[in-house]
């Protein structure tokens, strides 16, 4: 299992990022990045999700050509470009915090995930996890990828809680 | 905190129902599809067509088969979108879509692409910026276009029996009615209207309207409707004024009083004479030849004017008519006298007047030439209104502008007590009546000059509407009452709406901090109460939220509390906001699962 830690680095760059008011930016490319960045993107959260070299993509070059096929010389230099969404002057991500850390992992079942999501504060092995407030999103790393907490419970799954966004 | 009443109380933002089956449905074949070649055409859309499948097809067993109208369907459509441009919003949905691993590809529900064209119009399509649902055809009528060809009106024989009924030629009957009711010109206009306008014409452009909702009367527009006719802009100008000089005002002067002399003069002539009348009328002569009644004398005395109503004019030629001269049936069916009996009594009604006119003026009776004092209030500007009040008349308004102007003084309102508050805030004295204040905290501070401490009072005051609105006014002053009166004016002006979920709790958790002061919100459900601090559950009270928890974990200074729960009202999340943000459907599960019952 990749690391968490890119996880928590992401939320902290996304943070700074929807602060600054940036319109695109990019992560490291990995697979645990790219799962929640399309995660965040089927929750509306990012525009969109390209996977490119080192120089920003265009818009037209992000509709209109495939990514770049990624090899052993090029995939280090790969990032996920991250189209950053804004409504009425304020980011429509503006927080994300990660939950899980490397030293200490928390996992839901589900139960608690329905619980969780109800708005109900769930204690779990790691400790308490306070309940989803308005607007707020939890993604879960499941059997089936990295899910928003209410495409996991549809699908009847449980897995490690990465971060909450809102 | 009990289990239900968050479930109901949450508001969960669902995905579209498509995103939803995706989410549910098989998750395979996006994957192969992406991992195809850019012209790949899966074989559920061209059955006919013979494609070999891939790799993957092969290790995955496909379980959808699709039936081939419904393929062809979905090929046209497919074509139609293909047609278009595509829209720049979530631009890179088929792009993100080829970079999606094994788990999380989606299956969709509509035919796969061939082109990145449209699955980009696909993508947009699922991204409407409102969060009701889009309606897919273009609405249409409900009820079916009937021509008046299917419905036989156009026929020649229904026609003509319809042109022969409403529009027929005037039967000689009908003209005569017609010249008994109008003159020979308007007659004339008539038949021209009636020869100038075809009846085809009528027919077809006019409207001859037989509706319940017609109108039931004939109108000549020569009266002013005010349901249907628009009210003729009124020219209201003012009057020059005049300016008479000395010379022209004393000969208006005089004119005014020898006309009023005059008059008062004739009537007091014509009150002698009816006086004479009414002691001849007493006499013999009198009672055989006068009909008026005595009533009728003193009504006449009363207002000469009179006169000329009850008295009988003589005739057109100016020549008295007697018994005599006419023959005997007639006169009797008049009434009239006979020429000796009219001479007898002009004779005695000729000396009696005498005798009033000696009495008259036997006496230096100036009182009777006096003009009267109604005739005087008359020419007053205000007329007969002052005749009976003893205060000065009016100087009167000025013609012209006269209502053109209103008062400052507003009605609600005559002292002014209000006048403060209804500059600071813009609304109606009813309005401001109507509003909470409370005075929330007061503090003394001193301000330290060189001179000492300047103290004064600090005073911080609600105001609300109890439905929705709330402003919190703060104001010093050196007394207390002064900063009071000025806070409450702020604090209406400061009236700011507060979004509250169904009319009794906020929306979701809030948490404000201000200076040290954190201020935790938590919506509650229906019955909860208020279990907050005190001042805080004034301003409850003030913009109406009945259910709600607030928690001050740190600093619970008066006035910094009061603030920060203000702030914390007016930084609630708004889900509306939220999913056009996001771009998602937003339900409120509450009013789904409960059969939209929120009490």
């Amino acid at each position: 299992m990749p690391s968490v830690q890119t996880i928590s680095n992401m939320c902290s760059h996304l943070q700074n990022v929807s602060k600054a008011r940036l319109a695109i930016t990019s992560v490291p490319n990995n697979k645990f990045n790219l799962n929640l960045a399309l995660a965040l993107h089927r929750s509306g959260f990012l525009s969109h999700v390209y996977r490119a070299g080192p120089k920003p993509p265009t818009l037209e070059q992000m509709i209109t050509q495939e990514p770049e096929k990624v090899t052993t010389a090029n995939v280090a230099q790969m990032r996920l470009w991250l189209g950053m969404k804004y409504w009425d002057g304020k980011p429509v991500l503006s927080q994300a915090t990660p939950i899980s850390k490397p030293s200490r992992l928390m996992t839901v079942n589900i139960a608690e995930l329905g619980k969780l999501t109800r708005g109900l504060s769930a204690h779990l092995k790691g400790g308490v996890v306070p309940g989803l407030n308005l607007g707020e999103c939890l993604y879960v790393a499941t059997s089936q990828g990295v899910l928003e907490s209410r495409e996991a419970l549809a699908r009847k799954l449980g897995g490690l809680l990465l971060c909450r966004t809102n | 905190m009990t289990r239900s009443f968050k479930a109901e109380d949450s508001i969960l933002l669902l995905e579209k129902s498509e995103d939803v089956a995706c989410l549910s449905g098989q998750s395979e074949r996006g994957f192969h599809r992406a991992q195809g070649p850019p012209n790949w055409v899966p074989a559920i859309t061209r059955p006919d067509q013979t494609v070999k499948p891939s790799k993957q097809h092969v290790a995955t067993p496909r379980k959808e088969t699709r039936s081939l109208p419904t393929a062809n369907l979905a090929l046209a459509e497919l074509r139609n979108r293909s047609g278009r441009t595509h829209t720049a919003m979530s631009v890179s949905r088929p792009a993100a879509r080829r970079l999606v691993g094994r788990c999380l590809s989606q299956t969709r529900t509509q035919p796969p692409s061939s082109t990145p064209y449209a699955a980009a119009t696909a993508a947009a399509q699922c991204l409407p910026f409102h969060s009701s649902t889009s309606c897919s055809k273009p609405r249409r009528s409900q009820f079916r276009n009937v021509k008046a060809s299917e419905l036989g009106l156009t026929n020649a024989d229904t026609l003509k029996a319809y042109k022969a009924d409403k529009f027929g030629e005037l039967t000689p009957e009908e003209l005569d009615k017609l010249r008994q009711k109008y003159t020979p010109e308007q007659m004339e206009a008539l038949l021209a209207g009636e020869k100038a306008v075809d009846s085809e014409d009528m027919i077809f452009q006019g409207r001859l309207r037989d509706d319940i909702h017609r109108p039931t009367y004939i109108d000549d527009y020569a009266v002013m409707d005010p349901r249907y006719d628009v009210k003729p802009e009124a020219k209201i100008t003012a009057d020059e004024p005049l300016f008479p000089t000395e010379q022209e005002y004393m000969e208006a002067q005089y004119k005014k009083m020898t006309d009023l002399a005059t008059k008062s003069t004739n009537d007091m002539i014509s009150r002698s004479l009816l006086r004479a009348m009414r002691k001849v009328r007493r006499t013999e002569v009198g009672m055989d030849t006068m009909d008026l009644t005595e009533a009728e004398l003193d009504d006449m005395e009363r207002d000469p004017s009179l006169i000329e109503r009850y008295v009988a004019k003589l005739d057109e030629d100016g020549v008295e008519r007697y018994a005599d001269d006419m023959d005997t049936a007639a006169a009797k069916a008049k009434g009239a006298l006979t020429r000796g009996q009219a001479t007898r009594l002009n004779e005695e009604i000729d000396a009696q007047w005498q005798k009033e006119f000696e009495n008259m003026f036997s006496e230096d009776s100036y009182e009777l030439l006096r003009p009267a004092q109604v005739d005087l209030a008359k020419d007053a500007p205000d007329g007969l209104i002052h005749a009976t009040t003893a205060e000065q008349p009016d100087t009167g308004k000025i013609p012209g502008v006269e209502g053109k102007f209103r008062s400052d003084e507003d009605p609600d309102d005559p002292d002014g007590r209000y006048e403060r508050y209804k500059k600071t805030s813009g609304l109606p004295v009813r309005t401001i009546q109507k509003l909470y204040t409370k005075v929330l905290a007061t503090r003394n501070v001193a301000n330290q000059t060189r001179l000492g401490k300047v103290r004064k009072a600090s005073v911080i005051v609600l105001a609300g509407n109890g439905h929705g609105r709330l402003g919190i006014g703060m104001a010093k002053s050196i007394e207390p009452s002064v900063a009071r009166e000025a806070a409450m004016g702020l604090a209406m002006r400061n009236m700011r709406p507060i979004r509250r979920y169904e009319n009794r709790t906020i929306y979701g958790n809030v948490t404000a901090k201000l200076s040290g002061t954190v201020a935790e919100l938590q919506s509650r459900p229906p019955g909860f109460g208020l279990r907050v601090p005190a001042r805080i559950f004034e301003m409850c009270r003030a913009v109406g939220i009945q259910d709600l928890s607030v928690q001050l974990p740190r600093s619970k200074s008066p006035m910094n509390s009061v603030k920060a729960f203000y702030k914390a009202l007016l930084e609630q999340p708004d889900p509306e906001e939220i999913a056009i943000g996001r771009g998602k459907k937003l339900v409120d599960v509450r009013k789904v699962y409960y059969g939209g019952s929120t009490a």
